[in-house]
């Protein structure tokens, strides 16, 4: 508050300025072609005063004295802010609004394109884009902002990971995300944990989402992100690049003054989807909600277990340098508090960059090292029923106080001496107090990295240049839990003494790479090419020590000391390395027809004791576009016009060891032998893929058009396959498969507006993918994506079908009029005793419309983003009807039935046993994940600089309120369809006992020094 | 300048060598990629590792809690606790999975049922069949070892679903082909035979070696035992045929007795140590999704019988305890409709530490009392007098005190009264033709069908909890009597008053395997259902 009134006061003086006056003049040209602009705005800064410029350009203006600044504007030119000096004369440049054409735009392996003649789709966020609404995992905040990249959180609470997917999932039991990387070189984007089952997982001590590698870094750091989607743009990772690239580039130290960048950010969140729950039906036996008789309860209300969360994120860069020299320093606390009690992340990152070059600047040399510490403590589960608090929460008896369990969540225990678990049932794997497992099973993860590297570049001619690159990435991952006696013993151990698990994990990723660049122009052809050899040797390294079902010696000691001989222990070791020999060249004729020919071969050592380990797997890409606008003169009213297309075959990584196959050891020293077949014809996923787009402009750059569409197919796909009985082996692998991705992806820029101090700008993008399952392998009719566990909820893939396609329990219906079947007996419906299909979890096309409205200093920034089609199963849903304290039970109660698809169920509470709890029929609970957010909204104001005068301190200061995920104005599903269980391939479309979502709101502050 | 040039002449250089270079830098590659973690056939040359190694996971496998990696318990749950502890009466669950339809209620799940056959092919035979490829010719007193422990383990199996790959199996040609259950039982009457020869050889030439020692979870590497051990099994296989072929049962029995190293008579071939915890424990005691069977309950406390506090915990279920009861159990096959109504009825006290038994001394002695029933030579005593040593041995086995007392018992099964549900649907009540009807007491005056199902009655009892061997015996005899399902869901494949008869094959065979499958589902001499009755189940 204190903050708002001084910049109100800040405001007040700055009327109290205008005294003096004085006359400024000058002309304003094109930048393009350094013609004269007649009709332009040219204003006082902050202010409404101010002149249009004459027919050959020229301006003359009154101003007062104190005025720091003018602006200047006009249709389809970049608006300009010139400051004011001694001088009286001001000749300025208006650089027309770029739409990326002329543009140098960073492709893969960091090599500069100009964006005129890239043969392919690519779509840049810019990093004012990332830091306008922030979110802790700062890839969240491309969301909507690129059409055909699909980003979906984990429903886990700060700190969580998120899935990234372009243009659809490929890959059945591979990697289906983008590779990351940063200033040209990979970045690791491993998760340590990600949930296996709907039930609970990793070993039984609840699902574990262990954070990802992109939500480490600072978005106050980043330039910009280019998303290269297609495999045709990334075709120069080749094995890596089936999935596309997010390439990032990072801030650097800029020629000139000293600047001082200092940015604060604090939002709040609170929950916004929380399930309907009744107050009308009280307890009855076991613990359930099916009381008969209604009456007026006055219950707790779950949504009162979550807090507030806030997040405050500051960060101050420096950056300074001379021609030679430039560096930037930038150092960002992130504190988060989650909206669970004990949930919190804290997060340092240091950056310090330094760029140099010698010998007449025929070199360059250009260093960074990031630091990061980051610490999150007791993370929610992202679903299922071990170790979840909210299933306590929501299941418990309407009308029942549960204030006792939550101040005494623990009690005495005489017999013990000892504090024990206290519920008002008996605490077991599916469900315990929830204050107990937020206080009494409490975990910490702590991360520490290093992303450091080194680039050289030694211009040897002006056409020839080497550049060699080196970066090391090492993540030092630290996990405990500590789970105290009388923690449920089937998760925490029979000995009832609680439970330990430490786990100590590392990882390396070490890369190089040479570079050698030829550009040439001669007459009108242009080339340039890239030449160069690259090598990437990753190493992980960890172990895990879980006293599980052996239990601890004394209750409550958690030290590796303590545990039982019976523990668990995991042990990971890893290395794998790949080189890579790759070239890229363009040729251009005119500057308006371009060539590019890209090849790529790369030699893993996953492919050692295969057919293919000398030669490797080589990936080509062919590009070809054509700048219409450039060759034959078209209508005026456009402005540009561009077709491309393009071809390439690129790979998905293999995993390793499988082409040697060895025994392994379980711990406690038992030997189990080898019963998979080797497999020495493994070759590595390849997708081919093709691409034809499209550019306009129009009206003075007023509406700009891409239009791209895209087929990919991936085949040789890996799959793991049950031996017959007899063979010897248990399972033997194949590659095969063909799973096909078509799409078409439309960017709209739409800036219809711009009229003196008002200035309006669109995006809207559109992307629609359609998946299908070609083919799979002869013996293979269906591929389980994940195991199926008692829920009725299953991932599968079948030929015809396509990803995401979720499978469970049905109603048994008349196969010829598709009506349900009733039980004669019970008046029930039938259950189908086999899986179905049921839904599909992949939504239809994404729509977003990004809008900029700017009137003077105030800016307002909204995003809405839709996403059409698709489906979700609700588990929670399921599972709470079950008990019978939803709303939905109650108003069947109320009516006196169920009913359904044109049956009345009288049988109420039969209906719900029935149809709910985690093994019910799961049809019945499919929901459509069609929603429309307003993903963000941000309302900033540009405190004018005169303020703070010519000469002072503060050269800027912007001030911002903002709003992420701030309501849905459309949404299908009882809760946010878009929250997923799982990051990686398998339980998409399910949310059990998910952490609700939130919604946002708060402030930033950035000024600059 | 020129300095300038030169430098970039060396980079160019350099750069070339490094392209160069690093294409053919691949042949450290074989190292990277062997998984340091794993173990290869050098590193197990040591003790006869690359033999003995194999051995845990064999003998965990068979009454199953090997983690191969994925846990355990979960395994055995679904192996066998949800099919046959259940079926042989000894357990149910209070849990109603998959809303009640499932093996229970004879809707026999797919997903649980397939687990015996695709785990223990995956993991007992891939392993087993190394063994015989690695010890066949130079190790035979190891190879003799797997031999019995393949019988063990398949013979199980093959009672489970019937036809089984046994003598083909490992044979890549001919991987898929399917023996018909005779062809399997005169195949494991062969190795057992042969294992017996070559252990006879071994020892008679090496009376002090015990090289299996380092392995063995169930003889401590006395290969004495493991001799004994074979006999007894060759015993209750020759039993099982017995009623499908007589003559050759007779043959078998009497030659597993003439046997100079004699059969079990006082150990129990069960398996502990080495990472073994007992499955049913933690199922039991943890998780809660297996209690006490109602048949159980009838049977022992009709029968005032003093195992039972060694078997079962007593119920802490208010109702049952106001009620007067100490123990109870649940009937299979009930109307469940949630998972907590019958939650705290009688749980199994197992302890994680308790061994997974495999064969009592008591059931050689039950299964000798029926050999003298059948007038069989060579049994070493009278029907009486082997039945009673079988009590005998059983009562000692667990600590219990009183089997004289409980011999001349005149006690028959209690009524069964299921507290929990409304208008005793789930009882079975006094009079009821489902109640066992025959007493510890021996009565020589009895006809010889009192007398079998005196006997199996008590060998159900001794076999606890080993519910595989015990609901083979219930198909095979008909003893003792158990309370059919009251719902039934099987849609007419499974006879309520018959029981189910098997297992359906695996999914995945299958689909895997077709040709085999048709094989073996003609083999079976009806449809791949639970109601087909396997070979030797004849009435």
């Amino acid at each position: 508050m204190r903050i708002l009134i001084t910049f109100s006061l800040l405001l007040f003086c700055s009327t109290m300025m205008y005294a003096q006056q004085r006359s400024i003049s000058g002309s304003v040209t094109s930048a393009s072609d350094g013609s004269a602009l007649p009709g332009v705005t040219v204003v006082v800064s902050g202010t409404s005063q101010g002149t249009i410029t004459n027919s050959d350009g020229k301006y003359q203006i009154s101003i007062p004295e104190k005025a720091a600044s003018l602006t200047f504007s006009f249709v389809g030119m970049e608006k300009q802010t010139v400051s004011l000096g001694a001088s009286n004369t001001y000749n300025v440049e208006l650089a027309p609004i770029s739409f990326g054409v002329d543009e140098v735009v960073v492709t893969a392996l960091g090599v500069e394109k100009r964006s005129k003649g890239l043969t392919y789709s690519t779509q840049q966020v810019k990093g004012d884009e990332l830091t306008r609404t922030k979110d802790v995992n700062m890839i969240n905040s491309i969301a909507g902002k690129s059409a055909g990249v699909v980003i979906t959180k984990s429903s886990s609470g700060v700190g969580g990971s998120s899935k990234v997917i372009i243009r659809g999932n490929r890959s059945a039991s591979g990697n289906n995300q983008p590779l990351y990387v940063i200033d040209g070189i990979p970045m690791y984007n491993g998760s340590a944990a990600q949930p296996a089952t709907t039930i609970g997982g990793n070993n039984d001590a609840g699902s574990r989402d262990g954070g990802d590698g992109i939500g480490n870094l600072n978005p106050d750091d980043i330039e910009s992100i280019n998303i290269l989607k297609g495999a045709s743009a990334s075709a120069l990772y080749g094995s890596q690049a089936a999935n596309g690239v997010i390439v990032i580039t990072t801030k650097k130290g800029k020629a000139g003054k000293t600047t001082i960048d200092f940015n604060s950010s604090t939002t709040f969140e609170n929950v916004v989807s929380m399930p309907d729950f009744q107050n009308s039906y009280g307890m009855t036996s076991g613990g359930y909600s099916w009381d008969s008789v209604s009456g007026n309860l006055t219950g707790y209300n779950p949504k009162d277990f979550f807090n507030t969360g806030i997040n405050t994120i500051n960060s101050v860069s420096i950056s300074s340098g001379t021609d030679k020299n430039q560096t930037y320093f930038s150092y960002a606390n992130t504190s988060a508090k989650g909206i669970i009690d004990g949930n919190k992340l804290a997060k340092h990152n240091f950056n310090f960059r330094e760029t140099a070059k010698f010998f007449n600047d025929k070199v360059t040399l250009d260093g960074s090292v990031n630091l990061i510490n980051q610490k999150v403590n007791n993370r929610p589960t992202p679903g299922g029923y071990y170790n979840n608090p909210l299933v306590g929460l929501y299941r418990f008896p309407r009308g029942e106080d549960i204030s006792s369990y939550q101040n005494n969540f623990e009690v005495f225990n005489t017999g013990r001496n000892l504090m024990s678990q206290n519920w008002h049932k008996p605490a077991d794997t599916w469900e315990q107090n929830p204050w107990w497992l937020i206080n009494r099973t409490p975990s910490e993860d702590v991360r520490n990295r290093v992303i450091s590297s080194l680039t050289a570049k030694v211009q040897i001619s002006k056409e020839l240049s080497v550049q060699a690159r080196g970066s090391a990435d090492f993540t030092a991952d630290k996990y405990e839990q500590k789970m105290y006696a009388t923690t449920t013993p089937a998760i925490a151990g029979t000995n009832d003494n609680g439970r330990f698990l430490f786990s100590d994990n590392q990882i390396s990723l070490i890369y190089g790479d040479v570079l050698l660049s030829y550009s040439k122009e001669i007459n009108d052809i242009s080339i340039s090419a890239t030449a160069g050899a690259s090598i990437n040797d990753t190493k992980e390294q960890g172990l895990l020590l879980d006293s599980r079902d052996g239990g601890l010696e004394i209750a409550n000691v958690f030290s590796v000391g303590n545990m039982l001989a019976l523990g668990y222990l995991e042990e990971s070791k890893g290395h794998e390395q790949t080189q890579s020999v790759f070239g890229t060249a363009q040729i251009g004729f005119k500057d308006y027809l371009f060539l590019d020919v890209t090849g790529r071969n790369d030699w893993s050592s996953a492919l050692a004791y295969t057919n293919s380990m000398k030669k490797g797997f080589f990936y080509p890409a062919l590009g070809l576009t054509g700048v219409i606008s450039d060759m034959v003169q078209l209508p005026e009213i456009i402005e540009f016009a561009k077709v491309r297309a393009s071809y390439s075959s690129v790979g998905n990584s293999i995993p390793r060891y499988i082409s040697y196959p060895t025994h392994s050891m379980n711990a406690g020293g038992s030997l189990i032998f080898n019963s998979e077949a080797p497999f020495s014809d493994l070759k590595p996923e390849i997708s081919s893929s093709m691409e034809i787009g499209t550019e306009w402009r129009f009206l003075n750059n007023q509406v700009t058009f891409d239009f791209t569409y895209y087929k990919t197919n991936t085949k040789n796909q890996f799959f793991s396959l049950p031996a017959e009985a007899g063979s010897g082996y248990s399972f033997f692998y194949v590659n095969s498969g063909n799973i096909e991705n078509k799409g078409v992806e439309v960017v709209l820029g739409l800036h219809p507006m711009v009229k003196g101090d008002f200035q309006w700008k669109n995006y809207f993008n559109f992307a629609l993918n359609k998946n299908k399952i070609l083919e799979l392998h002869p013996d293979l009719t269906h591929f389980n994506v994940g195991g199926q566990t008692s829920s009725s909820y299953w991932m599968r893939l079948e030929e015809g079908g396509q990803f995401g396609d979720i499978y469970g329990i049905k109603f048994e219906r008349d196969s010829v009029s598709g009506d349900i079947q009733i039980d004669g007996a019970t008046g029930l419906p039938i259950k189908s005793s086999e899986f179905g299909k049921i839904a599909n979890a992949s939504p239809d096309f994404s729509l977003s419309w990004n809008g900029q409205l700017t009137y003077k200093d105030f800016t307002l920034n909204f995003l809405l983003d839709g996403r059409f089609g698709g489906d979700v199963v609700g588990m929670t849903q399921s599972d709470l009807d079950e008990w019978g304290v939803t709303q939905a039970t109650a108003d069947a109660r109320n009516k006196g039935y169920v009913e359904y698809e044109g049956h009345q169920f009288k049988d109420v509470k039969g209906f719900y046993d029935l149809v709910g709890g985690r093994d019910g029929i799961s049809e019945y609970y499919v929901y459509g994940a069609t929603n429309i957010r307003l993903r963000e909204l941000a309302l900033s104001y540009n405190i004018p600089s005169q303020i703070f005068g010519k000469s002072g301190v503060i050269k800027g200061a912007n001030f911002s309120l903002v709003g992420r995920n701030l309501f849905f104005l459309y949404n299908e599903a009882p809760y946010d369809p878009d929250a997923v269980l799982s990051t990686g391939n398998n339980l998409q479309g399910v949310d059990v006992f998910g952490m609700p979502t939130t919604r946002s709101l708060g402030f930033n502050i950035k000024i600059s020094f | 300048m020129k300095t300038m040039k030169t430098y970039s002449k060396i980079l160019s250089c350099l750069l070339i060598t490094g392209i160069l270079f690093f294409s053919a830098c691949t042949n450290k590659f074989e190292e990277y990629n062997i998984d340091e973690r794993g173990v290869t056939d050098k590193q197990i040359q040591s003790d006869y590792y690359f033999i003995g190694g194999f051995f845990p996971q064999m003998q965990q496998m068979i009454y199953c809690n090997f983690n191969w990696g994925w846990g355990n318990n979960w395994t055995y749950q679904i192996m066998q606790n949800l099919n046959a502890d259940i079926f042989s009466g000894y357990m149910m669950t209070p849990t109603a999975f998959a809303g009640n339809v499932n093996n229970t209620t004879y809707a026999l799940v797919d997903g649980w049922n397939g687990s015996a056959w695709d785990y223990t092919y995956a993991y007992f035979m891939t392993a087993e069949n190394q063994v015989e490829k690695i010890t066949k010719d130079d190790y035979p007193s190891f190879y003799a070892t797997a031999l019995i422990l393949k019988v063990a383990a398949m013979h199980r199996i093959s009672d489970l679903y019937g036809p089984i790959i046994y003598t083909h199996y490992g044979d890549s040609k001919t991987g898929g082909q399917f023996d018909s259950q005779k062809d399997a039982y005169y195949a494991f009457f062969e190795d057992l035979k042969t294992a017996v020869t070559l252990l006879d050889e071994f020892v008679k030439q090496n009376p002090e070696a015990k090289p299996f020692v380092k392995y063995d979870q169930l003889f401590e590497g006395d290969y004495t035992q493991w001799i004994k051990f074979a006999n007894s099994l060759r015993l209750r296989l020759a039993i099982r045929i017995s009623d499908v072929e007589p003559a050759k049962a007779k043959t078998e029995a009497e030659a597993a007795l003439a046997n100079s190293y004699g059969v079990l008579e006082t150990k129990v071939a069960q398996v502990s140590g080495k990472g073994y915890t007992n499955p049913v424990a933690a199922i039991s005691n943890s998780w809660g999704d297996i209690l006490m069977g109602a048949p159980m309950e009838s049977i022992l406390t009709g029968y005032n019988d003093p195992r039972i506090k060694k078997f079962f915990n007593e119920t802490a279920d208010p109702d049952a305890k106001s009620k007067g009861y100490a123990y109870k159990g649940i009937r299979q096959g009930i109307n469940l409709t949630d998972n907590v109504t019958y939650r705290s009825h009688s749980s199994i006290n197992l302890t994680a530490e308790s061994p997974g038994i495999l064969m009592t001394a008591a059931e050689v002695y039950f299964l000798r009392a029926e050999g003298a029933l059948k007038g069989w030579s060579g049994m070493g005593g009278t029907a009486k007098e082997l039945y009673e040593l079988g009590v005998n041995t059983s009562f000692e086995q667990w600590g219990a005190s009183g089997a004289a007392d409980y011999l001349t018992s005149s006690n028959v099964a209690a009524p069964y009264v299921d507290i929990k549900a409304a208008d005793g649907v789930n009882d079975v009540l006094k009079g009821s033709n489902y109640l066992n009807n025959v007493s510890p007491a021996w009565d020589e005056a009895t006809s010889d069908e009192q007398r079998l199902q005196k006997i199996i009655t008590q060998k159900w009892i001794a076999t606890f909890p080993e519910g595989m061997e015990a609901w083979s015996e219930f198909r095979r005899t008909g003893y003792p009597k158990l309370f059919p399902v009251v719902l039934n869901l099987s849609d007419g494949k499974i006879s309520t008053e018959g029981f189910v008869k098997r297992l359906n094959f695996s999914v995945t065979e299958k689909s895997s395997n077709e040709a085999g499958y048709n094989q073996a589902v003609e083999m079976l001499n009806g449809p791949d259902t639970g109601g087909t009755p396997l070979w030797w189940d004849i009435d």
